[in-house]
């Protein structure tokens, strides 16, 4: 288990699937991760797997295939029980003190409440998400030194 | 006789640029354009993909 850190990030299977589909807020959240390398996208394969299915079920197979395999890139893995909520599971397990999720009942004040004190981990709208983030303030707390910009291209 | 040559064939020296083995964000992005669904759509979707998970 990885120890907390804000430069991480776990991303619920609707985010990843709206990233892709949607664009708005996910894509805009999910850009700040792309084009920085010291930022760490954590996932699983129970994560992978529901966005997967979303995606070819309102994509089509191909879409949804080639997104697995891009995405794989991008993410740091881990390994949690099939039962556990996968975003939670992940967020714990993987450190990342930022969930992005649309679902409202991980966003709600009383799951907050719940999950203070178990989880140092804060389910986010990836609208506020992309509102708050300051990167220039995160790359001196996690890397130190002065912020450069960003480093990669989200496209890419 | 003839011993094998350690020369590589001249055809095999000039390799064919590959294209790139990956696919982009960018191409995701634009395959992805000519489906409409809204954030509504995807939070749905995958609420009943979990709950099919948990019946099975």
């Amino acid at each position: 288990m990885r120890s907390p850190s804000p430069a991480r990030v776990a991303a619920d299977a609707d985010v990843l699937a709206a990233d892709l589909l949607v664009g708005g807020p996910s894509r805009a959240a999910l850009d700040h991760v792309r084009e920085h390398s010291w930022l760490t996208l954590v996932a699983s394969d129970h994560l992978l797997d529901d966005a997967e299915a979303v995606i070819r079920e309102l994509g089509d197979a191909d879409l949804a295939r080639d997104w697995r395999t891009r995405i794989e890139r991008e993410c740091e893995f881990v390994d949690h029980p099939a039962e556990d909520h996968p975003a939670l599971a992940v967020a714990y397990r993987g450190g990342a003190m930022h969930l992005l999720t649309l679902d409202e009942s991980l966003l709600s004040a009383s799951a907050g409440a719940a999950l203070r004190g178990r989880v140092e981990t804060s389910p986010r709208h990836p609208r506020a998400f992309d509102t708050l983030f300051d990167a220039a303030s995160l790359y001196r707390e996690v890397v130190g030194g002065d912020y450069p910009g960003p480093d990669r291209d989200p496209r890419d | 006789m003839r011993m094998p040559s350690r020369d590589t064939p001249r055809g095999r020296l000039f390799v064919r640029a590959r294209p790139h083995p990956f696919v982009t964000w960018a191409d995701l992005f634009e395959r992805a354009e000519c489906y409409d669904p809204t954030e509504a759509d995807v939070i749905d979707a995958v609420r009943r993909h979990r709950a099919a998970d948990d019946d099975a």
